[in-house]
């Protein structure tokens, strides 16, 4: 990856391919951890879905109305960020020696930064939860993810830099 | 939050901006995943806070584990925690006593 820089209207994001394809899965899997809260399947007790639509109350009571009352808008516009993700990935140009450019306009650099904060916060929440059988994830599995929520920070932290820097 | 911690002013703190008008308050909490700059830039686009008071809040979230960031009306801040709920932050709303 090279940091993203700012080209003209657009934002510039260049990947390897083997880079570009894995983001484009875990954009595609946290996708399906939004569409499954919007349309009511979510297992709520599960650290990620918790982590993602965190408790705005101290009291519990009051946490699962505010919850009850925002979770489907607030699981749609994460959604969509996901989905804007997703489009810019799969318009990409691929450019020399297999390396892929991303290019996102200006009005979607938000929907990145925070549709890239959210697959982190994914990774970062089964990594702190450990080995778990039921979800067959391995030490070494969690080592991988480890590196990726910090991969991503470096994708995240160089998009704020191209963003503010105008 | 991830990140180097730079030198900046924490002088105000939650007391001076709880004793603005309204009731509620929204406060943001650290967590360990994001990164600092995010954390300031949400403030900053969100918000509309300048880059100093932005900094400054995110500072106190940081190192105090926790910061005002809005205060006033119910419904106002439960769509400022909600929002902040959008960007992954960590965040609640509380009456002031």
């Amino acid at each position: 990856m090279k940091p993203w820089r700012r080209d003209g209207d657009a934002l510039v994001l260049e990947l390897t391919a083997d880079e570009a394809t894995m983001l484009t899965r875990l954009v595609a899997q946290v996708r399906q951890v939004f569409v499954a809260v919007r349309d009511g399947e979510a297992d709520r007790a599960d650290p990620v879905v918790e982590r993602l639509f965190p408790a705005a109350y101290e009291d519990e009571e009051l946490a699962d109305e505010f919850r009850r009352l925002t979770s489907d808008d607030q699981a749609a516009l994460r959604l969509d960020r996901q989905r804007a993700m997703a489009r810019d990935l799969a318009a990409h140009a691929t450019v020399v020696d297999e390396r892929v450019r991303v290019e996102v306009p200006e009005e979607s650099a938000d929907a990145w930064l925070a549709g890239i904060g959210d697959i982190r916060i994914v990774l970062h929440t089964r990594v702190q939860q450990g080995p778990t059988s039921h979800l067959d994830l391995t030490a070494d599995d969690l080592a991988q993810f480890q590196a990726v929520v910090d991969w991503l920070g470096y994708a995240q932290g160089s998009l704020v830099e191209a963003v503010v820097s105008d | 939050m991830q990140g180097t911690a730079t030198d900046v002013d924490l002088s105000v703190d939650d007391a001076a901006l709880a004793a603005t008008d309204g009731d509620w308050v929204t406060i943001v909490w650290d967590d360990p995943v994001n990164l600092m700059t995010y954390v300031t830039y949400v403030f900053r686009s969100y918000f509309g806070f300048d880059e100093a008071k932005a900094e400054r809040l995110m500072m106190q979230v940081h190192t105090k584990g926790r910061a005002i960031v809005s205060a006033g009306g119910r419904e106002q801040q439960e769509l400022h925690v909600s929002a902040m709920h959008g960007y992954g932050l960590l965040a609640t709303l509380e009456r002031v006593e």
